[in-house]
């Protein structure tokens, strides 16, 4: 049981998630977000070397779609798994085996996926992709937070008569360099965020496009972060 | 090799005097470096197979403390080593600032096996005492670890979580 959210801001190209479970230290198994490239999360029960192999596979140019097929064909649980995945044109796809647990299931929306398993129900999913679409200008770590706020707030984690506490959680964002903007399970992410709209030029995440393979696309937008 | 990528970073950077890096390779090269411009006490020392390092720290002992724990815990996992070594330095007087110690607010854990994604990747980002709390967060999660292997492998045959939290309390009440 978790219930997370994928997703990507239109204005700066950054991308990120935001996650939570009842399973401990969720944060330790985001390895598939990577600036200039995408993101990949594999949840329910997790196939580790997906969500490292998708970001490999989407900076060789592969579309989310085709990535999801890859995953079909080369896991003997993928029906076990509920996956999403992201590219950072904002293609999408995502992926709810029949063998998750609960009440399960995907949603799409602007920019984002909201996807859970054993939670009480879609209203989970819909309390998601409400936050995250609240106040669409603002910095994406403010947006994942109130993503899965709001799926805690929808009742989260299992069935009426066994609710699950949220015992882990963490947001994840990148930007154009090749390491995180935040990484965090309860950290104050304000001033970073803030700090990370000043430096609007990298070179070290042009060269991580050549070394992934795929062309080097500018800004076009100018951030501004509430 | 690691002197030349510390090399690398050296030419790279107009600002290498305040960085201080350590470079491991797979088969145990290393080399360190503690920049001039680091603040406070800083320093690193080398052993077989690990550098211990800091700034900002009470004083050498610390990281000889640390070096001293992760040697001497040799018959430890791997993780135990590491969060000996934190432990130790913490004890060992830790950080010293212009205004006395300073606490540690985040710790982390992190070690990598066969894989490209992390064998355990544990984090404190804000906590008064950051240090026990990861060793807290670690010896929960080292219950669930072997669990949570298996789940991913046998998906169909996977105990459910609430289950098998209700088993740890139990063998915790029979303790």
């Amino acid at each position: 049981m978790t219930f997370s959210l994928i997703g990507r801001c239109k204005r700066t190209g950054r991308l990120g998630l935001g996650i939570t479970t009842y399973s401990l230290a969720v944060g330790g198994r985001c390895e598939g977000v990577a600036a200039n490239v995408g993101v990949c999360k594999t949840q329910a029960f997790p196939n580790r070397t997906n969500d490292p192999l998708g970001i490999k596979l989407l900076a060789q140019g592969y579309l989310p779609a085709h990535v999801m097929e890859i995953f079909a064909g080369n896991d003997t649980e993928h029906s076990f798994r509920q996956v999403a995945i992201m590219d950072r044109d904002g293609k999408i796809a995502a992926h709810t085996g029949p063998g998750c647990r609960g009440w399960a299931g995907h949603k799409e929306a602007a920019d984002c996926v909201a996807f859970g398993n054993g939670l009480l129900g879609p209203q989970v999913l819909d309390g998601m992709i409400a936050g995250f679409l609240t106040r669409p200008d603002d910095a994406l770590e403010y947006r994942l937070m109130r993503a899965i706020e709001g799926g805690r707030d929808a009742g989260g984690q299992g069935p009426a008569d066994a609710h699950r506490t949220e015992r882990s959680a963490a947001i994840k964002v990148v930007d154009r360099r090749d390491f995180p903007m935040s990484t965090s399970a309860s950290t104050c992410t304000r001033r970073r965020s803030k700090s990370c709209g000043a430096c609007s030029r990298s070179s070290s995440s042009t060269r991580n496009s050549i070394a992934a393979g795929i062309p080097i696309r500018r800004r076009r937008f100018r951030r501004t972060f509430s | 090799m690691p002197e030349h990528v510390l090399a690398e970073l050296k030419a790279n950077d107009p600002n290498h005097e305040f960085r201080q890096i350590a470079v491991i390779d797979r088969l145990g090269r290393l080399a360190a470096y503690s920049g001039p411009k680091n603040r406070g006490w800083a320093g690193h020392v080398t052993g077989d197979g690990y550098v211990a390092m800091g700034n900002v720290l009470a004083g050498k002992p610390v990281i000889d403390a640390m070096a001293k724990a992760y040697e001497g815990a040799a018959k430890l996992s791997f993780e135990r080593r590491l969060l000996a070594a934190i432990e130790a330095g913490r004890d060992a007087g830790g950080q010293v600032g212009n205004d006395g110690h300073l606490t540690e607010r985040s710790a982390a854990l992190m070690v990598y096996g066969d894989y490209d994604h992390a064998e355990i990747d544990l984090r404190v980002d804000l906590h008064d005492t950051a240090i026990e709390e990861l060793r807290r967060a670690f010896e929960e999660y080292e219950l669930y670890r072997g669990y949570y292997k298996e789940r991913s492998k046998n998906p169909k045959d996977a105990m459910p979580q609430y289950a098998f939290v209700q088993t740890l309390k139990k063998q915790e009440a029979a303790q």
